[in-house]
């Protein structure tokens, strides 16, 4: 393993005028069930870097996880093999972070064997005559960052993270899927009770019926409705869209109800928190959208004045130093007029709760298009719910169809991931006034 | 002793080990600005030991570690204590090699002018071009796996791939379209067919142009002809993940105890044949086994599943070469290579040969749900179709519907076949190549936000 500083000066010697290398060195342990029995168990470790240099106002990156000086000239070659970028300042300077707890002791005091039988207490709690398959997938990290450049910028950071996804699969003479995620900074989920939630919401959705096309009110779930505001809306908020053209907002401008309200707020010791950016910028809360209006965007130190929001991630594989950091939100909050779920439901005459969806990664970033296939929902007649509901699809544009027409934000909040973007989001329930439904 | 020696000594029935190093070199242009120039050298080992009949995997980046990294892997198998022993289909005790390099590496040639001529091309096709993104990612892999089979197999294989995107914008109006070109070698792949690239970024310029006026698809049930992007994408998504033996072994797939089953229209028929030469390509996978050409729907027919040494076991099939990770870090799952739909005899006229249709443009991404066997993708746009010919454009939508149904309900599949390169993210990405007629499809639901 190799010191940051080490890395820097062996840049500095190579040529580059400036450098700065994040480190990861990490632990995993992951343990996978199918059919209630274990299917495999995982044991990692890794140490990777990142390094960017500037020859010239020319810009390099290598990612590595060993051979470190090959890496060092291969960052330089590279940025010697391209022009002159205009743009370029210079590497963040340092300034004071906020300290955040993000470490639980907890977590690393994880076996393998514990998390086994976690595991096993979920299989127990999945256990019923319609459920014919289930798995369940439980990955715990442990994470030790180190950012540093040549301006004097040297963050360190711990994080913990137990992870867990478990999916039921139910059949009679239909079929109905469940699912339930837990995140924690700690070994403190509720196994039992995530086991039994993905039970119920797969048996939920035997003997589907068929809903009538048509204008709806429609009620998303937590997870719908973060996975459509972060894979449609969320795009158009990010300073490199806004630069180079693929967003149409600006500051200003009038996109959502006076319901909703939508922050990025990493300054919290949940899964989501931060202490900084992968810059070394210390994290901030920015607004993005209140009172109707888009009141920021966010920027990392190259497209803008900096929101703390320079993050590396592959879109669909999230956070990962294998590419140099790119605006993105993290930790995003969503805020209405917090109102019980019954209360919600009770305002639709004649609509669609949507529990679970596919397809809205592959929404249009660009203008917002969404076109969501609903896999697990309810029709909801005259202010309850009916029965659950045949395959139908849900679309508008994310500024003209669903943000302007939130009409409120139950107060059930959930915490979801994203699994397109380095993305998690708190919400609750949203009521949207008339979407179009298609079956 | 070597590590797979030591784990034999220790109990292990089966143990291999990967030494897989992955070099992804990328230069990214936005809006004739090179914005990147990158590259990932991902390098690490990944050990597996089947021990009582449990897998316990361990991964690492640093080969000191790995001895103290096995018995902590051993123990975690027999922390398992299944009751039903997996056990894995093994092959021949042999040493292979083989490589099929860039004949032009990206390191040695100038990407910058090569996309530079590219975004030409775009350039004078609108004025209302608001974003024209480019990237070359040049990917080059070399793997080597020790198997206890006193199995080792060595592998080299560099891609290459090009991915332009444009937008056009008017007010709060923005349309996008991208492509991607790709294929097996280096910069030569790109050289070749640089006129047809070229001329592939016009049309997404000139298309993205007039999707800014287009209106939308409509919300509506409806016969549709699909390109061959799209076609790739129902192949892949709809039936390819459902064939996957680990899906079929966790009994999440609705194909499950469907061999020998009428699955499809008998227009239908469909290999993965990661030996041909296509963007998924490869001769070895990643548990060391030799890729096979794999017949999975013939004649409507359902013939195979695609297998790890695991599903092969587990289902008494023939192995097929089908078990990859995307990088050293990662478990190795059962995969698609290159999805081959077998062309028939309509000429792209006589698909069109409908009185109301849509026809769906390039593929933009999906997803199947393979438990409850539906699938969801999105189309970058679509036509009209009226009496047998193509009319205005459509904004993109999305389409979704039954497996089964559906790929009953093809009732037409083209003659003219087109190659496509693709990524599937299973978890894990993968470069997968396609080779795909048109076909047509009847009653399709379409989710557009149109009436």
């Amino acid at each position: 393993m190799v010191e940051v500083n080490k890395i820097l000066e062996y840049a500095q010697k190579q040529g580059a005028s400036e450098a700065e290398v994040i480190k990861d060195n990490s632990k995993i342990q992951y343990v996978r069930f199918e059919l209630r029995e274990p299917k495999q168990t995982f044991l990692g470790k890794t140490n990777e870097y990142a390094l960017r240099v500037v020859v010239d106002g020319r810009r390099g990156f290598s990612y590595f996880t060993s051979n470190w000086e090959d890496a060092v000239k291969e960052a330089v070659s590279l940025a010697k093999s391209r022009e002159k970028d205009e743009r370029w300042t210079a590497f963040v300077s340092d300034r004071p972070t906020k300290p955040l707890n993000l470490y639980h002791k907890s977590a690393e005091e994880v076996s393998i064997e514990q998390m086994i039988d976690d595991m096993r207490l979920i299989c127990e709690a999945t256990e019923h005559k319609h459920i014919v398959a289930s798995n369940i997938d439980c990955q715990l990290g442990l994470s030790q960052v180190e950012v540093a450049n040549t301006s004097g910028v040297h963050k360190k950071e711990a994080s913990s993270i137990l992870a867990l996804r478990v999916m039921c699969r139910a059949a009679d003479s239909g079929y109905g899927m469940g699912y339930s995620y837990g995140y924690s900074l700690g070994h403190d989920l509720d196994f039992f009770r995530l086991g039994e939630e993905a039970r119920e919401n797969a048996l939920s959705q035997l003997g589907k019926q068929k809903i009538e096309s048509g204008d709806k009110k429609v009620v998303m779930a937590p997870r719908v409705f973060s996975n459509l505001l972060i894979c449609a809306a969320l795009p158009s908020f990010l300073g490199d869209n806004v630069v180079e053209g693929r967003s149409t907002l600006h500051i200003g401008k009038e996109v959502a109800s006076e319901s909703f309200h939508l922050q990025e707020n990493p300054l919290v010791e949940t899964p989501s928190g931060r202490i900084c950016d992968d810059e070394g910028t210390p994290s901030q809360t920015v607004d993005l959208i209140s009172e109707k209006k888009v009141k920021n965007f966010l920027y990392d130190n190259y497209y803008g004045e900096s929101t703390a929001s320079a993050i590396r991630y592959f879109r669909y594989r999230g956070r990962t130093l294998r590419s140099p950091p790119r605006p993105a939100a993290t930790s995003l909050q969503i805020a209405g007029n917090p109102t019980p779920l019954d209360e919600l439901i009770s305002e639709v005459k004649d609509g669609l709760l949507v529990i679970d969806e596919t397809n809205s990664h592959a929404s249009k970033p660009q203008s917002g298009l969404f076109s969501i296939a609903v896999t697990s929902g309810f029709i909801i007649k005259n202010g309850e719910i009916a029965s659950p509901v045949k395959r139908c699809m849900v679309s508008g544009l994310a500024f003209e169809d669903l943000l302007p027409n939130v009409v409120l934000i139950s107060e059930e909040k959930e915490f979801h991931r994203s699994f397109v973007y380095p993305t998690y989001a708190e919400t609750g329930y949203a009521l949207i006034d008339l979407l179009r439904v298609t079956a | 002793m070597n590590i797979i020696d030591e784990a034999l000594n220790q109990g292990a029935e089966y143990a291999d080990l990967r030494q897989d190093i992955k070099r992804v070199y990328t230069v990214l242009r936005e809006n004739r600005r090179t914005s990147g120039s990158e590259v990932q050298i991902n390098a690490g080992f990944f050990l597996r030991v089947l021990v009582n009949g449990s897998w316990g995997f361990g991964m690492t980046t640093d080969q000191k570690d790995l001895p103290s990294l096995l018995p902590q892997v051993l123990k975690s198998a027999r922390a398992q204590k299944r009751k039903e022993k997996v056990t894995v289909k093994e092959t021949t005790s042999e040493t292979v090699k083989m490589e099929k390099k860039a004949k032009k590496r990206f390191v040695d040639e100038d990407k910058i002018d090569f996309l530079k001529g590219v975004e030409a091309s775009a350039s004078d096709q609108s004025d209302r071009i608001s974003s024209v993104t480019g990237s070359v990612t040049a990917v080059e892999r070399w793997i080597r796996i020790h198997t206890s089979e006193e199995r080792t197999v060595e592998t080299r294989v560099d891609k290459i791939s090009l991915r332009m995107s444009i937008a056009c914008k008017e007010s709060n109006n923005i349309e996008h379209r991208s492509k991607t070109w790709g294929g097996v070698g280096g910069m030569e792949f790109l050289l070749e067919q640089e006129d047809s690239v070229r001329e592939g970024t016009a049309q997404l310029a000139r298309e993205a142009d007039l999707l800014v006026d287009a209106e939308h698809s409509p919300s509506a049930v409806v016969d549709c002809v699909l390109s061959n992007s799209l076609a790739g994408t129902l192949l892949h998504e709809a039936f390819g993940h459902a064939v996957e033996a680990d899906l079929i072994a966790s009994n999440e797939s609705l194909l499950a105890g469907k061999i020998g089953e009428q699955v499809a229209a008998s227009c239908v028929t469909m290999q993965d044949d990661p030996t041909r030469l296509l963007y998924g390509y490869y001769l070895y996978d990643h548990e060391g086994v030799k890729a096979q050409p794999t017949m999975l729907v013939e004649h409507g027919v359902l013939k195979s599943f695609l297998h790890s040494r695991e599903t092969a076991a587990l289902l008494n099939a023939p192995l097929t070469g089908h078990c990859k990770a995307e990088l050293y870090s990662n478990i190795p799952i059962v995969r698609q290579g290159n999805t081959i739909l077998h062309p028939q005899d309509y000429s792209f006229p006589e698909l069109l040969e409908m009185k109301e249709g849509l026809f769906l443009g390039d593929s933009a991404g999906g997803q199947v749900n393979v438990g409850e066997g539906t699938f969801t993708f999105g189309t970058q746009y679509a036509r009209e179709i009226k009496d047998g010919e193509l009319g205005k454009y459509l904004k993109g939508c999305s389409l979704s519907g039954n497996v089964l149904e559906t790929m009953k309900n093809v009732d037409a599949v083209g003659k003219e076949v087109v190659v496509i390169a693709a990524g599937c993210g299973k978890g894990q990405l993968d470069y997968q190549g396609r080779s795909m007629p048109n076909i047509r499809v009847r009653e399709v639901m379409i989710g557009g936000r149109g009436k």
